[in-house]
């Protein structure tokens, strides 16, 4: 333990892998997918998505459930979850030295359907006065400092897909500063939405399986046709390791690196030669004091697409001299939760390291012969690991590398 | 009470979550909970969901002292078709 280490003491999930920390970790070793046909996406041309199973928004949140999009929701029962975890009593703690960032990497459509509908009958008088506070990325961590009397600093916190690693760093930042003695951040998205669904598969991001959904999502994989729209939430408690020793704390794992870097390259499109993913490695190992010999797994970002897992694949093998530890992409079963990806994934790789065991990349059945990374498929995979890193890129080339230790 | 009290009884109970036992007529919108931006939201309900005419117009409806009875009220007004223009003479 170093005097940078943050620690992390509680971790809230709710994905469609489960709806608790405990399901959809199990869910992910299993490597189960989640992945089917969605009604509720009407007649868009690619109606496949990853839906977080059914729970009770009004037993778990309270009856102002009615005031919040999905997203917000997701974001909350995941911080209920985590601040349990960690032990802590909202009630009981000095709400001025607690933060909140929540990553999201797309403002909400629960409601635009209906809303733009009014907007071209006229009817503004029966547009809903709650459309903007409701959908506006920052609710969710509004919503959060509500239900728990956190009253430090709070944000969303936006880098499209990378959103939710984004967040986490930046409440690392928050603590290693002394802005604030507990943080509570991670990312929410509920994307799941004809919008979304329809203008992803316009830029042709979304795996068109249709004959196979389970089968949809599949990183790494020669047959990866692109990423299934996922939606879930993962937040996590962190604190100074000091702070979290002295309230006698359980870390789960250590938060010991963030690093970041943009490609300023293309709008949508990675960089080719993956450099953005290299810059932000370097600042995560540097930010940890460790190298890359000290990695002893990778949560990668791999969403299934063609470019994404070819050109991420290549860095990590360039990152790591040719010699990259394994890796694994939790997408494979849960899709791709956009701003909370990040987030869920590191809340994944701190249980990797709780566990020492990795969990496959479901449906990999034939390794992309141009991609040269020892990828975890089939079954969980037992090692001793002592760090791990997660990696996030987002459209637009913004990269987050996040490096946890075994606590 | 009236069927648009129930009506308004009903969006109070199954959108807003409020229980029913203290949804009474005597309840004022402030008694229950609701501030400014959630009666305005009530009035939407009540058109979309529960096809009522509301007078969304009436800064009347919009105060957190109306009881519901009032409230109901003046919404029963409404859905009175509306008086035939009077022809000039």
């Amino acid at each position: 333990m170093t005097a940078r280490d943050i620690a992390v003491t509680g971790i809230g999930l709710i994905t469609p892998a489960g709806t608790d920390a405990d399901t959809t970790w199990r869910t992910v070793c299993a490597g189960t997918p989640t992945a089917a046909l969605d009604p509720d996406l009407g007649d868009v041309p690619i109606p496949l998505s990853c839906r977080v199973p059914p729970f009770d928004g009004k037993s778990l949140i309270g009856p102002q459930v009615w005031r919040m999009d999905r997203f917000t929701h997701l974001a909350l029962i995941a911080a209920h979850q985590a601040v349990r975890d960690a032990g802590l009593d909202p009630a009981a703690w000095d709400g001025a030295r607690v933060a909140v960032v929540v990553g999201v990497g797309y403002d909400s459509k629960d409601l635009v359907v209906p809303a733009v509908r009014k907007l071209i009958d006229g009817a503004y008088e029966s547009l809903s006065p709650l459309l903007i506070p409701r959908t506006t990325t920052n609710a969710a961590a509004a919503e959060i400092c509500i239900a728990l009397g956190a009253h430090g600093p709070s944000m969303a916190v936006t880098t499209a897909c990378a959103s939710g690693a984004t967040a986490l760093g930046t409440a690392r930042d928050l603590l290693l500063a002394g802005r604030c003695d507990i943080a509570l951040a991670g990312g929410a998205e509920a994307p799941c939405h004809p919008l979304p669904s329809a203008c992803f598969a316009q830029m042709g991001a979304l795996s068109g399986r249709l004959h196979d959904p389970q089968g949809a999502s599949r990183p790494f994989d020669a047959d990866r046709d692109g990423f299934v729209l996922a939606e879930g939430a993962g937040l996590m408690v962190l604190e100074r390791a000091a702070d979290a020793r002295a309230r006698g704390a359980r870390p789960r794992a250590y938060f010991s690196g963030y690093g970041s870097s943009t490609d300023g390259y293309h709008y949508a499109a990675p960089h080719p030669d993956g450099t953005g993913i290299e810059r932000a490695f370097t600042a995560a190992l540097g930010d940890a004091g460790l190298g890359t010999a000290d990695i002893g797994h990778v949560n990668a970002h791999g969403t299934g697409t063609p470019m994404n897992d070819r050109i991420e694949g290549a860095a990590l093998a360039r990152i790591f001299h040719g010699r990259p530890p394994t890796v694994t992409s939790t997408k494979g079963v849960t899709g791709h939760t956009l701003g909370a990806a990040g987030a869920i994934e590191a809340a994944l790789a701190a249980l990797t390291l709780e566990h020492q065991t990795i969990p496959p990349t479901a449906n990999l059945d034939q390794l992309d012969p141009d991609i040269a990374l020892d990828v975890v498929a089939k079954a969980p995979r037992p090692q001793r690991m002592e760090a791990v890193a997660s990696n996030s890129c987002g459209f637009g080339g913004h990269n987050t590398v996040l490096v946890l230790k075994r606590a | 009470m009236t069927t648009t009290y129930d009506t308004v009884k009903t969006a109070l109970t199954s959108h807003f979550n409020i229980p029913a036992d203290t949804v009474r007529p005597e309840s004022t919108l402030e008694d229950l909970g609701l501030d400014s931006l959630a009666v305005v939201e009530l009035l939407c309900v009540l058109q979309d969901e529960l096809g009522l005419r509301v007078p969304t117009g009436d800064d009347a409806l919009k105060s957190l002292q109306l009881t519901l009875a009032e409230a109901a009220a003046v919404i029963e007004q409404a859905q009175a078709p509306a008086p035939a223009a009077e022809t000039l003479a």
